[in-house]
């Protein structure tokens, strides 16, 4: 009996130490004046951790120039980094433990919607910044007000794809080939609408059901009748390569195939083969863009980290560029944060040029891509 | 006379952590800790609702489920879908959430109960999944991997439950209910045909105890109790989706049920609170953290944390043997 009254109150001391251990910490830390601390709430363990240290090599490289340049109005930057697993209850925990934290100041993350979607309402309530990277959920930013994007929506991704289509690859006649899907028929519904504003012509509409077709001869027969100047693809990448290489047996003359970001990998390279040459695509960053400011990038994250980045690292790096711009600004806790990072509505970084609309979502250049030689290249057109 | 009908009740020491936990729950509110210390109590008191639920069929009756996190998505999604779309208010979402739940235990109960051991278990384990998939793909109603985005806040006369110590004091009243309530059913006579069932079937049946309807009984109590805690998920948190409902989630309760000891409630519920606090004390551990947690599980299960007396047989056989040894040398 006794021994048990004994544990119970072990365990409680054992409980309230850590608890006030931490405590002291805070109050510790919170007097510290020299520093800016923001928190990053990804996954760094489970199935995700890949995109979590993605995020956090990107955030320490950017946190160690800034402090190298001697910091933010002579301020240090701090960045701490919370585990969420990539599960929404954990991510909401780390929300609350963030925002009960009075010295953070912002919160970079998670790196999915449903994390990001988790911890909205506790940002919200804490007016604290939350940023974005990497998020692709229609209406995160309805969730929090306080909420920044950086990924393409939709709406934009798809825009861009009509854009690259009539004007950039200059092709007035156009056939769109999409997935009977929800998401394949709001995506289609986006492209029908902006190719007549933009001056093309939508010439044929055809869907398939994803898993239930290999056979695309009956797809392909129609685009011959159709005769566009350029397909456009809303396709998984390995049912892009499978219908390119049935396209070969077709003449197709010149006609273009264009395809949304989602058959970007090497995966599909593999599988489409020769048949890939000459297959359009668009992604956010392209490590190997010959482009100037892209290749410093590119150089200074491989010579860190030995690997290319990727757009998780950029999405990451850029939110902590803004952060630190409306820093400089001014900003000295988390409303003015809130208040400069509104003001920014223009946003000419390190891995590329973007803007921000009134529901603080972001409109990013996308880099046109094609397959050459069985690589990925940067389109001549991509310039146009 | 009196003060000694106390001792001798304060003597025993399921009473008295009973009494420790029941003044904790009405102190800590009141403690004016953090709200992420809050948030945590919450979670734990949800898990706790959950390990009881499921104490019920697995630990009281011997029929392991790993679907357990199935009632809890529909309870969740229930509440969430009528209080969004219709506008209801909340707590009538938290009854709707009870009863749907309650339908489909007994759905998934009629026709499986026959099965036992690994059938049951692989069938709950099935029941979970589809259950899942049906979120994800009928998105017309639940709208898929989308979620369900700003479900409103319960309110009691006009009082919002926006803070974590206010949702705390309401879900702990209820657990403490539902615990009052499940230990009376335990004790009863239902409570003992369901621990007559576990422990043979054949013989309970043969004593007159109608198995199938017992089974059922206790099938269609325990989803309801789980779905009744989904729904206080879905409004805790505001948001859900599918990804919350994953099977994962069933170990992570039937975990508890075992750490607890099966059977034994109380245990349920302090493993249930342990399992949702370590992994947040680990935090300082950074990447290693799930790693350190898995090896405290272990060594925990050893021990068997929550029952006292085998833990206490267990330290003094390890004296035992190392005095042994001594002896010998």
């Amino acid at each position: 009996m006794k021994k048990a009254i004994a544990l119970v109150l072990l365990f409680t001391m054992a409980l309230v130490s850590v608890m006030a251990g931490g405590s002291n910490e805070q109050a510790a830390t919170s007097a510290d004046d020299d520093t800016i601390y923001i928190a990053c709430g990804a996954p760094f363990t489970g199935d995700d951790a890949q995109y979590g240290i993605f995020f956090r090599n990107a955030l320490d490289m950017k946190a160690e120039e800034i402090n190298a340049a001697g910091g933010i109005n002579g301020k240090k930057i701090q960045i701490d980094y919370f585990d969420d697993k990539g599960t929404p209850k954990e991510a909401s925990n780390i929300a609350q433990l963030v925002t009960s934290d009075p010295k953070y100041i912002a919160e970079i993350g998670s790196y999915n919607s449903t994390c990001v979607l988790a911890g909205a309402p506790i940002y919200q309530e804490a007016g604290m910044v939350q940023m974005a990277p990497t998020a692709g959920h229609p209406d995160i930013t309805k969730a929090n007000t306080y909420l920044f994007r950086l990924q393409n929506s939709n709406e934009v991704e798809y825009t861009w794809l009509a854009d690259v289509a009539v004007n950039k690859l200059g092709e007035k006649k156009i056939a769109i080939i999409h997935l009977e899907n929800d998401s394949g028929i709001v995506l289609s519904q986006i492209l029908n609408d902006t190719i007549p504003q933009l001056g093309g012509e939508v010439v044929m509409t055809e869907s398939y059901i994803q898993g239930q077709v290999t056979d695309f001869s009956a797809i392909l027969s129609k685009i011959k009748q159709a005769d566009p100047d350029l397909v456009i693809c809303v396709t998984s990448y390995n049912d892009m390569g499978t219908m390119l290489q049935q396209a070969k047996s077709y003449d197709f003359g010149d006609m273009k195939w264009v395809s949304s970001g989602m058959i970007y990998t090497d995966d599909f390279l593999a599988l489409a083969g020769d048949a890939a040459e000459g297959v359009y695509s668009m992604t956010i960053f392209f490590a190997d863009n010959p482009d100037e400011r892209i290749q410093n990038f590119t150089t200074k994250y491989r010579e860190k980290y030995g690997e290319n980045p990727n757009y998780f690292v950029t999405n990451a790096y850029e939110s902590l560029a803004m952060i630190e711009q409306a820093l400089k600004e001014g900003a000295t806790d988390r409303e003015s944060l809130y208040q400069n990072l509104l003001k920014i509505r223009e946003w000419d970084g390190e891995t590329g040029y973007a803007t921000f609309d009134e529901n603080r979502m972001v409109n990013r250049d996308m880099t046109v891509i094609v397959v050459k030689d069985g690589k990925w290249i940067v389109a001549p057109e991509n310039n146009n | 006379m009196k003060t000694d009908r106390i001792k001798s009740y304060l003597k025993n020491r399921r009473n008295l952590t009973q009494i420790i936990i029941l003044a904790f729950c009405i102190v800590f509110p009141f403690c004016n800790a953090s709200q992420y210390v809050y948030r945590i109590a919450v979670s734990s008191v949800l898990y706790a609702i959950l390990a009881m639920s499921l104490n019920l069929i697995s630990g009281v009756c011997g029929q392991i489920s790993l679907g357990h996190i199935a009632y809890y998505g529909i309870g969740a999604y229930t509440s969430a879908l009528l209080t969004v779309n219709f506008g209801i208010p909340v707590w009538i979402g938290f009854i709707a959430a009870f009863l749907m739940a309650m339908v489909f235990g007994l759905f998934i109960a009629i026709p499986t109960l026959k099965l036992s051991g690994g059938y049951l278990s692989i069938l709950t384990l099935s029941f979970a999944e589809v259950i899942r998939l049906i979120l994800l793909n009928w998105t017309d109603v639940t709208r898929g991997a989308m979620g369900i985005l700003n479900i409103p806040l319960p309110s009691f006369f006009g009082f919002e439950l926006r803070s974590s110590n206010s949702y705390f004091i309401m879900v702990a009243l209820v657990a403490i209910i539902i615990y009052i309530a499940m230990s009376n059913l335990i004790n009863s006579k239902f409570g003992r045909n369901l621990k007559a069932i576990r422990d043979d079937e054949l013989s309970s049946e043969a004593m007159g105890i109608n198995i199938y309807r017992t089974k059922v009984i206790a099938f269609f109590v325990s989803a309801g109790i789980a779905g009744l805690a989904g729904a206080f998920y879905a409004h805790y948190m505001r948001f859900i989706d599918p990804t919350s409902f994953i099977s994962d989630e069933s170990t992570v309760i039937l975990s508890m049920v075992v750490l607890g000891g099966m059977g034994n409630m109380l245990g349920s519920v302090l493993a249930a609170v342990i399992l949702t606090v370590l992994p947040e004390v680990l935090r300082s551990f950074s990447d290693y953290r799930m790693l350190v947690y898995g090896a405290v599980l272990v060594v925990m299960m050893l021990a068997k944390v929550t029952d006292w007396k085998s833990m206490k047989r267990a330290l003094s056989k390890m004296l035992d043997f190392r005095l042994s040894k001594e002896e010998r040398a």
